[in-house]
């Protein structure tokens, strides 16, 4: 038995050793760069103020305000001056939240090359939304997921102030296949990846998910499978406008 | 075999070597066994635990001395109050006070919280101040209104004490006892106290169970979830998170017009995070009375009825999810179903588990 434990500690040992030496066949490609992509959530063109009053406003001009705001991005990817396409991640979840933010993805080891296009989706795919379980940003315990309804692709609760002038709760909890949005692509200009880190700047401007959209009579939205209604399509066809590339530095 | 070679290959062994001024070097070779978590498949883990840092890996040496130190009043002031105290298993860890009385009497302003199911918790306290078990464990026993001790003056008294040194040596490699490895030991304890063998458990993960849901429970359960804020209970909303009961949020639930406890504003500092208190758990939620932070509900059926028709819909502090929510949108007998569907949460082996007792 003494045996067995000794020859263990060996080993461990020899694999510490072992893995102090560099290289590997896996070696980064030397002018590879890394890209962070990262989501500027706006309301009226500013930064949120996270739990503060209803100052923003809808195209209808009511009013309102952001408790929680986070959504799931999935298959960001870029495409070069070639036309080739890198893919980055699978699936992002940013959250603007006052205390732990989540609002940067980072990709290692991006192939060199002048990118002008980033494209992603919007929620989830069939797929991946009708998963049991899930790891990461995708573990239930981000307060996305909505038991047999299954994700949810965008939470925001807040307030806004009604025709009476009163504070009434805003919550828009949108999942189900329906309000998915696939291949939202913006072109962008400045990105040149060459063995260096680049922050490509995505704008969210959270009022334009809602053009056309009446709080009085839609303050409460909570998607339900089956139950998709022309809130929800008109937010999916919105949130394709609702981001704008910014800039990249 | 298989399995042998794989336990032994758990086998942690460590070897700590510290140099001393006289320039010889102090040559210590303890070793521990890694504690195997019996996380039954039940429907708990949809959601994955929060990963257990790095420098504090949960041993069976380490938590059999948390387990002693949990039970041990040599932590409190006076020598009269432990964990346990105010956490008794029996309660699912928590006790039936609305307050809980510290070692000279003083009373607090907060219920004290069960504990179970703690690594999937990211924060702790009803405010969320620390977010760690590892932080979390000190600040009782340093609580003037709790049990009032120098933290200097308890690790004195346990590195004089006969058997705690060679314990702690046995877990941590170091017969000097530390704050740092006090509070190591009873997170480690703590994580071990795990809750997933309700009769919801049950039903819930074995379609072929005989026990099922009773009519009125299998109600409660679709009230529960329900989320039509006019005709549902809409529990679910912050009550869930997997299969935990509890987004782990901080939410005003407007217990009053304007708090009178500003809860997670202390911590954030954010006026808008005044009177929010953290979503507790609902599992073994008929074992925890009294109710709210602040243990002002003696009853599920006052809670339930806070929740369909007490609370403050006006104030400017509630919630949105509850801002929606119709006052007086459950009849009696539906209150009843969601209290029948809570009772399922209550988990009985958690309360008498020999491993949880006192040593």
């Amino acid at each position: 038995m003494k045996k067995v434990i000794f020859s263990i500690i060996a080993l461990f040992a020899i694999a510490s050793m072992q893995s102090c030496k560099r290289g590997g066949s896996s070696a980064p490609n030397p002018t590879a760069g890394n890209v962070k992509i990262y989501f500027n959530n706006l309301a009226n063109g500013q930064n949120i103020d996270m739990g503060g009053t209803p100052i923003y406003t809808n195209a209808l001009g009511q009013k309102f305000s952001v408790n929680i705001l986070k959504y799931y991005i999935s298959q960001i990817r870029l495409t070069d001056d070639k036309g080739v396409v890198a893919n980055l991640g699978n699936f992002s979840l940013i959250d603007e939240d006052p205390t732990t933010p989540k609002k940067e993805v980072l990709f290692a080891n991006v192939p060199p090359g002048n990118y002008t296009n980033v494209t992603f989706n919007f929620g989830l795919d069939k797929v991946t939304n009708a998963l049991p379980t899930g790891e990461g940003d995708l573990d239930h315990s981000h307060g996305m997921w909505w038991g047999t309804e299954k994700y949810l692709f965008l939470k925001h609760e807040g307030n806004f102030i009604n025709a009476a002038n009163q504070n009434k709760g805003l919550l828009y909890h949108l999942g189900t296949d329906g309000a998915y949005a696939g291949n939202i692509s913006l072109p962008i200009t400045g990105l040149t990846v060459n063995a260096n880190t680049k922050t490509v700047v995505i704008n969210f401007n959270l009022e334009k998910m809602y053009d056309g959209i009446n709080f009085e009579t839609n303050n409460n939205m909570m998607s339900e499978v089956g139950k998709d209604n022309e809130i929800v399509s008109s937010i999916s066809t919105n949130i394709k406008t609702a981001f704008s590339f910014n800039k990249v530095q | 075999m298989k399995w042998k070679i794989i336990a032994l290959l758990f086998v942690v062994t460590s070897v700590i070597i510290s140099c001393r001024k006289d320039g010889k070097i102090n040559l210590n070779l303890f070793s521990t066994t890694a504690y195997q978590f019996n996380i039954p498949s039940g429907t708990l883990p949809t959601t994955t635990p929060k990963p257990i840092p790095l420098d504090n890996a949960t041993t069976n040496e380490g938590v059999a001395l948390g387990r002693m130190l949990f039970y041990d009043p040599i932590l409190s002031g006076n020598g009269t109050q432990s964990c346990a105290s105010c956490h008794l298993q029996s309660r699912a860890f928590t006790d039936a006070e609305r307050y809980s009385r510290g070692i000279d009497g003083s009373i607090g302003n907060r219920n004290a919280m069960p504990l179970f199911n703690l690594m999937w918790n990211p924060t702790f306290f009803w405010d969320g101040r620390d977010s760690s078990l590892e932080q979390q464990a000190l600040h009782p026993i340093e609580n003037p209104i709790e049990m009032k001790a120098k933290l200097e003056d308890v690790i004195t008294k346990l590195n004089n004490h006969p058997s705690y040194p060679d314990l702690f040596n046995k877990a941590f490699g170091s017969k000097v006892i530390t704050k740092q490895n006090l509070a190591k030991a009873i997170a480690q304890f703590e994580r071990t106290i795990i809750s997933c063998n309700s009769r919801y458990d049950k039903i819930e993960a074995n379609p072929f169970d005989k026990d099922t849901f009773t009519t009125a429970e299998l109600r409660g359960k679709l009230i529960f979830e329900g989320n039509n804020p006019s005709t549902d209970g809409d529990c679910i909303h912050c009550h869930t998170a997997g299969t935990t009961f509890s987004d782990y949020g901080f939410k005003n639930n407007g217990l009053n017009e304007i708090p009178l406890d500003s809860g997670r504003y202390y911590v954030t500092k954010k006026l808008s995070d005044i009177g929010k208190f953290k979503t507790p758990s609902l599992r073994n939620i008929a074992l925890t009375a009294p109710y709210m932070h602040d243990g002002r509900f003696n009853t599920l059926e006052e809670v339930m009825d806070h929740y369909n028709t007490g609370f403050h819909a006006t104030s400017q502090y509630l919630d949105p999810v509850m801002q929606v929510q119709v006052q007086g949108r459950l009849t009696k007998t539906q209150r009843n179903d969601v209290i029948a569907f809570l009772n399922t949460l209550t988990d009985s082996t958690l309360i008498t588990n020999p491993a949880y007792s006192k040593p």
